[in-house]
């Protein structure tokens, strides 16, 4: 006997009707990706991009529904010895640094296994050096014990001009340098990377290292060496590696001029511009040639209110199908209050859970990250580039800049007549918002109030569901919001220490003075107390 | 401006390189294959086969050694008239890329290539195959080569003999392309089958996706099962897309392919549905666990869904016509074309490629696509292939191409495939224009 089949609510797949309740794996979109969790494990000199392309990785995956999070040992070691006072501390004959070092990397370990094991994670991203064949033994142990699959990605890079420009960009304003100008910072930096490189041990394709899974990532992405992909993520982690670059550029998002039916309050459809979208369009055009930039692509959907819009800039465009709106099923063309009116049922289900929920013989926001995402990939691997979409859409593109999750997506807020400038910076994406100054409808639906609580027990957690890139387990500063100062508030200075050998001082960095006394017997306690701080970590 | 996005401006040239038993021409012809799919013009030039133009009957291996100069002279011009052929697709034929399948091994001739390629403001890529493990090699010769016309007269050791001394004539001058000398080149080399790679300066979005596929390709032997959705309710009445159940006849079916697939006692079957009702109630009958893509669901047939043809025919009998002018192109109004559907594919190719076994069951059109993609048919014929309701088709991937085999679950269904009529024109009568209808309810 066939098992009869019910269509679930809210995302309209149809299951096993005994079989409603939330079970993870079963009605994916995509088939889900991998089974035995992954460690990708980077590996490279400091300042060869490795936390960039963590976190850049990781925000991805978790924008395409892979839960992935980025453990860096350096953070790690940030929490365990509040100040840094040299590079004398990465020296490898200093040796309790060393230990401290390693118990940091452990704790790392430590914290990826629960986040594999018992947090629901996928993927989990080991930002460190890694850079000795002792230390990747260690690692690829730990992954052997717990079933994870291993895989390595390797920067590579001996440009003077790159990596002093990656020192520049990330290093000079970490928490390490907090204190110092940017001179001393590179200075101490640069020495600090010397002590990395006696003991660097690339990965050996041809012998030591020929049966790991790994890609080499050499000269920022003018090169790769790709051995041994074993599944469906490292594939699709290789060809996202090749496909992003570190240009300086800058993508505009912007929706279509107001359309008429906007002007209406009815959803989808194809209608074209309204007088004010036409006003909206004009602008768009002289906005753009202020900008002064050299190539900009132009994209639109292939629906008439952007290619309206697209057609006013008066240079070429391409039209993407993929970028067209929501496809709103048999509401489309309808206001909210006549879906309210026809469908009440409908209605609730999509304030109930907006992200999951697939309008009847339409689509979800779900859908729409799956539709859009060979966009990104080719978004990664322009220059610049202007998009002329639909609200949806753009929610979609700006959860995947600004690391938003499912739950936030679908209430972004991204007006008509509003460009939005996206510039990457740093580790991140700054985000400048630019109004056009033409009036327009506002077609912004927020959270209704009673709704503000977590998805219905129905929904099925599966693949494609954005997450936000989790923050790491260590409260730190944040540094990644670049609007905000670095956070100001430092531990008590003297009795912490980064050095333990009374012979290793500091050296003195023009104008302060970082060391007080070296007492023995305060380093000693310290150290211990580091120890039983780090091994609690379970 | 475009319907699609421009993959690539300038034209580019795939250009070979590798000792013979490479898997040079297997990866020529189906990344030739799989260009020409996605919409991008490409068209193979195998320079082996200009040679047996010029020398009609080929003797032994003596042809290839480096000292014969007047054969050097021969195949020296089969490149050039290759190239040749080569410009003549991209300037008059408006094709986009054009795979050059040869053994290139020679730095002289990949400088011959390339100065051609930079008078005429081609891009160059080129594809390095490299293969020591001499089981691959041993393989490979008898898959593809013994069929060869060179070696229709001879038995399977005698040709063996001569290929293999064939090989060693081009091993002595064979210089692979220099990671130091060659640095500025655009490149893949692929080392045993594809267990590592060496990617060098991607240009471009064409080239990044040459390499995405070349990647995931694999030469593993095994199957893979097309089968459509048991009979539907709409099927029954002859109304297209909409989200029905099975008839009772197509309970049966599924039934029957449950039993045809345990049959078939296959490792590891992975099983794909949409996410149509149809699809996955024909999945539940095999009670194994399977997987539903968004990407498999049937064309959206738009303002036409759930519609017959002769409701179709008369409510919109221009649009009916419109179809009938170019299937593959013509999208229903809010809803999709074939050609949307290949696009909306393109991930569950990528992913076939990367698996295993396989049984995909899908809807029509989907069908037809894939069936398309495999059998390597263009997009005039892709709308009109058939696929019917309670028939698998099983796809081996052999030599340079894909034996299918087709197997009819013997249980009765309607037929819903419309051959293209004769008169397609915008004011043709209703007869015309339903003369191809299937029967139905």
């Amino acid at each position: 006997m066939p098992r009869e089949l019910t269509q679930n609510r809210i995302q309209k797949i149809w299951v096993p009707t005994k079989d409603d309740k939330p079970a993870p794996r079963r009605a994916a979109c995509a088939p889900h990706f991998a089974n035995p969790p992954t460690v990708i494990v980077m590996v490279g000199l400091p300042a060869r991009g490795k936390t960039y392309m963590s976190k850049k990785l990781t925000r991805y995956l978790n924008w395409i529904g892979m839960p992935t999070k980025v453990f860096n040992v350096g953070e790690y070691r940030r929490e365990a010895v509040k100040n840094y006072s040299s590079y004398d501390f990465f020296k490898s004959d200093n040796e309790c640094a060393v230990k401290i070092r390693q118990q940091c990397a452990l704790a790392a370990l430590r914290d990826v296994k629960s986040y594999l094991k018992e947090e629901g994670g996928q993927v989990a991203v080991f930002d460190a050096t890694n850079t000795t064949r002792e230390r990747r033994d260690m690692i690829l142990q730990f992954g052997s014990e717990n079933s994870f699959k291993i895989f390595f990605i390797e920067s590579v890079c001996d440009d003077p001009s790159v990596i002093a420009s990656n020192i520049m960009e990330v290093k000079v304003s970490c928490p390490d340098y907090r204190d110092c100008n940017k001179n001393d910072a590179m200075l101490d930096f640069q020495r600090r990377i010397e002590c990395y490189k006696t003991s660097y041990q690339p990965l050996d394709p041809n012998q030591y290292d020929r049966d790991l899974s790994f890609i080499k990532v050499i000269d920022v992405g003018r090169r790769f060496l790709v051995n041994r992909i074993q599944d469906h993520i490292q594939s699709k982690i290789v060809y996202y590696l090749m496909n992003i670059h570190v240009q300086p550029r800058t993508i505009y998002l912007c929706r279509h001029g107001e359309s008429t039916d906007n002007v209406e309050g009815r959803l989808g459809g194809d209608a074209g511009l309204s007088p004010r979208g036409k006003q909206f369009s004009d602008a768009l055009a002289r906005f753009v040639e202020e900008q002064q930039l050299k190539d900009l692509k132009v994209w639109s959907s292939q629906l008439c209110r952007s290619i309206e819009t697209a057609e006013h800039l008066g240079v070429p465009y391409e039209q993407w199908k993929a970028l067209n709106e929501i496809d709103a099923g048999i509401c489309e063309e309808m206001t909210y209050d006549e879906m309210k009116e026809k469908f009440p049922e409908e209605f609730a289900l999509r304030d109930e859970d907006k992200y999951y929920y697939r309008y009847p013989a339409g689509e979800s926001y779900q859908d729409l990250v799956q539709r859009v995402e060979p966009v990104i990939m080719d978004l990664e691997r322009q220059e610049n580039v202007l998009v002329i979409c639909h609200q949806a859409v753009m929610r979609c593109l700006l959860a995947y800049f600004l690391d938003k999750s499912a739950e936030e997506m679908p209430y972004l807020k991204c007006p008509l007549h509003t460009v939005l400038k996206l510039t990457p910076v740093a580790y991140g994406c700054k985000v400048e918002s630019i109004s056009l100054n033409v009036e327009a409808v506002n077609t912004h639906r927020d959270r209704p109030e009673e709704m503000k609580k977590g998805p219905g027990t129905l929904i099925r957690r599966n693949s494609v569901t954005p997450l936000t890139s989790p923050e790491s387990n260590i409260k730190k500063p944040r540094i990644d919001d670049l609007d905000e100062s670095p956070i100001q508030e430092l531990p008590p200075p003297v009795a912490s220490l980064a050095l333990c050998s009374p012979s290793h001082l500091p050296i003195t960095l023009a104008g302060q003075h970082w060391l007080g006394k070296v007492c023995l017997r305060t380093i000693l306690q310290y150290l211990k107390a580091v120890s039983l701080f780090v091994f609690q970590r379970t | 401006f475009s319907s699609v996005p421009q993959f690539c401006n300038s034209p580019t040239m795939i250009v070979m390189v590798g000792l013979p038993a490479r898997g040079k021409t297997y990866i020529s012809k189906k990344l030739t294959r799989y260009l020409n799919w996605i919409g991008v013009p490409t068209k193979m030039f195998n320079v082996g086969q200009y040679r047996r133009e010029a020398v009609k009957i080929y003797k032994n291996f003596e042809f290839f050694k480096p000292d014969n100069e007047e054969a050097m002279r021969i195949r020296k011009a089969c490149a050039a008239a290759a190239l040749k052929d080569v410009a003549a697709y991209f300037s008059k034929e408006q094709g986009q890329v054009a795979v050059f399948d040869a053994t290139n091994t020679t730095r002289e001739r990949r400088t011959v290539i390339l100065s051609y390629a930079k008078e005429r403001g081609y891009k160059v890529f080129f594809v390095e195959s490299i293969c020591d493990d001499p089981e691959i090699i041993a393989e490979n010769i008898k898959q593809v080569k013994f069929g060869s016309p060179d070696y229709v007269d001879r038995n399977v050791d005698e040709a063996m003999e001569d290929f293999v001394q064939r090989i060693d004539c081009y091993r002595a001058s064979y210089m692979p392309i220099d990671d130091e000398k060659d640095r500025k080149l655009s490149y893949i080399k692929i080392f045993d089958v594809g267990s590592r790679y060496l990617v060098n300066r991607v240009q471009d979005h064409i080239q990044s996706r040459i390499v995405y596929y070349l990647m995931n390709i694999h030469v593993t032997p095994r199957s893979i099962y097309l089968s459509r959705h048991g009979e539907s309710e709409l099927n029954l009445s002859g109304r297209i897309g909409g989200d029905s159940g099975l008839s009772p006849r197509g309970q049966k079916y599924a039934n029957a392919l449950a039993a045809f697939i345990h049959g078939q006692n296959i490792r590891e079957l992975k099983v794909w549905t949409s996410h149509m009702k149809r699809t996955i109630q024909t999945a539940e009958a095999l009670g194994v666990q399977y997987e539903q893509w968004k990407a498999l669901n049937e064309i959206d047939a738009g303002v036409c869904e759930e519609l017959t043809y002769e409701e179709i025919q008369q409510n919109l009998p221009q649009e009916f016509a419109l179809r009938d002018q170019d299937k593959y192109r013509y999208r229903y109004p809010k809803g999709e074309s074939y050609e949307d559907l290949v696009h909306r594919l393109e991930p569950v190719i990528m992913e076939l490629e990367r698996q295993e076994n396989v049984l995909v069951i899908c809807h029509q059109a989907v069908f037809r696509c894939l069936l398309a993609y495999f059998l390597d048919k263009p997009a005039d014929e892709l709308p009109y292939l058939r696929c019917p309701l309670h028939t698998v088709l099983k796809l081996t991937p052999i030599a340079y191409g894909c034996k299918v085999e087709s197997f009819f679950l013997n249980i009765e269904a309607v037929n819903t495939h419309r051959e293209r009529p004769v008169n397609v024109d915008v004011n043709r009568n209703p007869e015309d224009a339903l003369q191809t209808v299937p029967d139905h309810i």
